[in-house]
């Protein structure tokens, strides 16, 4: 079996131009202020999206992207579907380069990105909408019609398929989006966080096709990207957790999660777990990383994530800061290693920060 | 194992199609605008005809090659301006439309060509120019009293204002391509608003250019609609064929209506081949900074 998709040192990066006023650090250019001169200079600054990343997808194997919001996984997809011209490195896309030969290449992609109603006409109808985007992929009327109707079906949208996308809900906009991505069958589909702003009972039902269908059925080698981390655990034969543009860590969760086996994780439901409680825990001796997940806004009720080398040595310090800070601890207990526990250790900070 | 897509002819037209319903279900979608539109190109008659009733004499002698009838003059130079100005605007919008709706992505990453996707996303703007040009013709013929010639050459004046409509659809790519190099999205383009400037001044749409100084008729020359516009109201209402209305006609012997064609010709020459150049850099610009969506 080769690869579907093999990355080499890509990288791609973006050019930001900002005005500065003459005072900020103009050093010798006294004069300009002298003469009076209300004058404004441009800067570009640089911001490295994706940084180097090297990358082998083998074929019909489910892919995840896992990383944190403005990791760079969107734009290393767009770089992979000839959306974006990196700025260097190269990629092969069923074998098709991705600059030189990008015509092969949309011919072997489909892409499902995420954001409410993005491309879909307000005076069609959801079915016209998907007949349309059928017909720009060239499928023949009869196939349309008949993946039309599995993927409405699939996504829940088939009673509203006479509705335009201004008549229904976000979540719905977004159905409609995967339902576009279904329809279309290609080697190679990359999902950009689907299931974003879709209700659990229709994100299952949405991950059981993609498994069940379109990777182990049809074949189709799939790059979903997420920062659910139970969607990629569920989903993905192998996942390249990302930050910062870079690739951090590649494997099967098994693999990621056997790179902090020798760390204990302590997991704290609290009330009043706020930024200050975080860096302080973090300060402890003997802990590694520190990552809190707010549920509750009003009253900082959440959970908190700990890593360390001897849960039994630390607790009794972490619950003194807890209740330093005002802080009321309703569960402890000893966790198991999550992806976002790897990602913590590779990075040093949670997912969702 | 799912295979690669193809598109073949049949998928192109049937893409081509899908642009076209499209286009047309949106301009119908509310009805009451579709019904202003027309009473939109009914008023704009009416106004031209109550001008040549009222002025119409006084331009008479400039207006004998073209038969010497101002509101007929008027009627086919707005007639022959849409279809030219639909070719001049219809790449700009057509992206912008795309860009803004957030279709622009998911239209450049399907197979179809780029060729393909501003063809398409255009032809809906033709089609509906058709239509308005159809009932120009109704309301012009039925209450206003649009008089063609008797020598009417109905293929002629249709082959001019084709070759006019590549040469400005030369032009429109142009002004398209703006859209990602200099980041024009907010309704308006260098290009189309020099042009459609010149076109409003020194092109003949309204009047004929022979009542110009002469700086300004050497203007009208800088632009393909000028030559579309002579020609195809020759082919239409002409009687006088061999007259020379455009400075341009006096440095050549062949007759004003070759040199008209060779001058369309030499047009589109240059701006089909610059404007599809212009618009595949523009693509590349914005494949390069993330622009071509609304969010990177």
């Amino acid at each position: 079996m080769g690869y579907a998709i093999e990355v080499l040192d890509l990288t791609k990066k973006f050019r930001k131009v900002k005005r500065i006023p003459t005072d900020a650090g103009f050093g010798e250019a006294h004069w300009i202020m002298a003469l009076g001169l209300k004058l404004k200079f441009l800067k570009a600054e640089e911001m490295v999206a994706v940084d180097h990343v090297n990358l082998k997808v083998k074929e019909g194997e489910l892919f995840g992207l896992l990383g944190p919001n403005g990791a760079g996984k969107t734009t290393l997809i767009k770089c992979l579907s000839t959306l974006l011209i990196p700025d260097g490195g190269s990629a092969l896309i069923n074998g098709y380069d991705v600059l030189r030969e990008s015509d092969r290449v949309k011919r072997c992609i489909n892409l499902v990105g995420s954001g409410n109603w993005i491309g879909f006409d307000w005076a069609l109808t959801v079915r016209e909408n998907l007949e349309f985007f059928a017909n720009m992929y060239g499928l023949r009327s009869g196939v349309a019609k008949e993946r039309i109707d599995e993927a409405l079906k699939i996504v829940g949208l088939k009673e509203k398929e006479k509705e335009t996308p201004s008549k229904i809900s976000s979540g719905m906009r977004q159905k409609m989006i995967i339902a576009k991505g279904f329809i279309i069958r290609t080697p190679i589909f990359f999902m950009d966080e689907p299931t974003i702003g879709l209700d659990p009972v229709s994100a299952k039902d949405i991950r059981t096709y993609i498994k069940e269908k379109l990777s182990e059925e049809l074949g189709e080698t799939i790059v979903l990207t997420t920062h659910y981390m139970q969607e990629a655990e569920q989903l993905c034969d192998r996942i390249a957790i990302m930050d910062r543009g870079k690739i951090v860590a590649c494997g099967t969760t098994r693999e990621l999660k056997d790179m902090i086996v020798r760390q204990e994780v302590i997991e704290i439901e609290a009330i009043n777990i706020g930024t200050k409680l975080t860096n302080e825990i973090r300060r402890i001796d003997l802990v590694d990383n520190v990552a809190n997940h707010i549920d509750d806004e009003a009253t900082l009720t959440g959970t908190i994530r700990i890593h360390t080398k001897d849960a039994e040595l630390v607790l009794p310090a972490i619950l003194n800061s807890i209740e330093r800070n005002d802080g009321k601890v309703l569960h402890v207990a000893a966790s198991q290693p999550t992806l976002e526990d790897v990602f913590m250790k590779l990075t040093g900070k949670g997912l969702m920060e | 194992m799912t295979e690669e897509l193809r598109m073949d002819r049949r998928a192109n037209l049937r893409a081509m199609w899908t642009f076209v319903k499209r286009d047309l279900k949106i301009w119908t979608y509310f009805k009451l605008n579709f019904l202003i539109d027309i009473a939109g190109i009914f008023s704009n008659i009416a106004i031209y005809a109550i001008i040549a009733m009222v002025a119409g004499k006084a331009v008479e002698s400039s207006l004998n090659p073209f038969g010497g009838d101002y509101a007929s003059y008027v009627i086919l130079g707005i007639i022959f301006n849409e279809i030219m100005s639909t070719s001049l605007s219809a790449p700009y919008w057509g992206t912008m439309d795309a860009f803004w709706t957030g279709r622009l992505e998911i239209l450049m990453i399907s197979p179809i060509s780029t060729p393909l996707f501003v063809t398409g996303t255009s032809i809906g703007r033709y089609v509906r120019s058709l239509i308005n040009v159809a009932f120009y013709l109704i309301f012009g013929a039925l209450l206003f009293g649009l008089k063609l010639g008797g020598t009417i050459n109905y293929g002629l004046a249709i082959l001019y204002i084709l070759v006019a409509t590549i040469a400005c659809t030369g032009l429109g790519l142009m002004g398209a391509s703006l859209i990602y190099l200099i980041e024009a999205r907010g309704g308006e383009d260098p290009i189309r608003w020099i042009v459609g400037i010149l076109v409003g001044l020194a092109s003949g749409v309204y009047y004929p250019l022979s009542i110009l100084p002469q700086w300004m008729q050497w203007l009208g020359c800088l632009i393909p609609q000028t030559y579309a516009l002579d020609a195809a109201r020759r082919s239409m209402i002409g009687e006088a064929i061999r007259a020379k209305t455009l400075p341009i006609h006096g440095l050549f012997s062949a007759s004003p209506m070759m040199v008209d064609m060779a001058a369309l010709i030499a047009f589109s020459l240059v701006t089909v081949p610059l404007g599809w150049w212009m618009y595949n850099q523009g693509v590349r610009r914005a494949k390069m900074d993330g622009r071509l969506s609304r969010w990177v």
